[in-house]
């Protein structure tokens, strides 16, 4: 049987991830974006009057001012906090390319209740770690100081 | 004070100044380090993932917690031992050891119950094996450490 699941294979801070493509991202390439630091942000896009954050992250995950990043992945659009991940590149992939194990991280969850990177994609070129789009949108909220934890 | 007269069959693993002493039951294979994938926001004790029988496995420093961070070298190996007691099947990981674990028959006049280091972190017991400074690791204490009870396990 055909697998017709996709994942967003995501680079930055010279690393690939790979993201189920869930309905409720969005992807904006840099032009639509305001580039401007706000709070640990490195870029925002307004919607409706409402700031859509967005944050670079370095090889650790913690946010830098600037990057190479070429498009905006935002997570989590149904909701009422969108939080956008800066890439340098992206390109999609079917599921049938790739072999998903489930993976449990060592030591406590980054955010309450959840790992961020449940599985990985295991092939002879290495190990790809696969992320868990809402883990990762509640961390980048986090980022801004909210769901009470520490920025 | 002496340990009860059992064989056990176990494997001494060199982890940065003294041995850990495991039961070779827990363990599913001893090998070389494979390049592994930094898992960011993890504890410094998480040396990063690697790729073992086509599972993703983490591979961690225990040494940390008695001293230094682990250089890794040409000597180093991991033991890869089966998913802790409660721990879905596929939770295998690895602890990185100095050299290549030694295998031993441990018996009871070998073995001498230690006060020193009572109360290392993740440590159950202190042993003096032949002259060698081991310990035997807390499984309850490793699996506290592992896991985080709020935390889902992994299903991508």
């Amino acid at each position: 049987m055909t697998d017709l699941r996709h994942y967003l294979e995501l680079r930055f801070a010279g690393r690939a991830y790979l993201m189920p493509n869930f309905p409720d991202i969005l992807v904006e390439p840099r032009e639509n974006m305001q580039v401007a630091r706000k709070g640990r942000a490195a870029a925002e896009r307004t919607v409706h009057g409402a700031s859509w954050r967005a944050y670079a992250l370095g090889p650790d995950w913690m946010p830098i001012p600037e990057s190479a990043w070429t498009r905006a992945v935002f997570l989590g659009i149904g909701t009422s906090r969108p939080a956008g991940l800066l890439v340098d590149d992206l390109r999609l992939l079917s599921a049938s390319e790739l072999r998903v194990e489930p993976f449990t991280p060592l030591g406590p969850a980054p955010v309450p209740g959840r790992h961020l990177f449940p599985g990985a994609a295991v092939s002879r070129g290495g190990l790809t770690l696969v992320l868990a789009a809402d883990a990762v949108a509640a961390y980048l909220r986090a980022l801004e100081g909210d769901h009470g934890l520490d920025p | 004070m002496a340990l009860t007269r059992d064989r056990v069959h176990a494997l001494l693993l060199p982890v940065c100044d003294r041995y850990l002493l495991v039961p070779s039951a827990l363990v599913a294979e001893v090998g070389m380090i494979e390049a592994l994938t930094p898992l960011p926001l993890s504890p410094p004790w998480v040396l990063g993932v690697m790729s073992w029988r086509s599972r993703p496995i983490a591979v961690c420093d225990l040494g940390r917690f008695w001293g230094p961070p682990a250089l890794i070298g040409p000597s180093s190996r991991v033991a890869v031992f089966y998913p802790l007691p409660g721990r879905a099947s596929t939770e295998f990981f690895a602890i990185l050891t100095n050299a290549e674990p030694q295998s031993r028959t441990i018996e009871t006049p070998s073995v001498l119950l230690t006060d020193e280091d009572a109360v290392h972190p993740y440590l159950a017991v202190s042993l003096d094996i032949d002259g060698k400074r081991a310990g035997i690791p807390d499984l309850a204490g490793l699996k506290e450490l592992f896991y985080d009870a709020a935390a889902a396990p992994g299903s991508p």
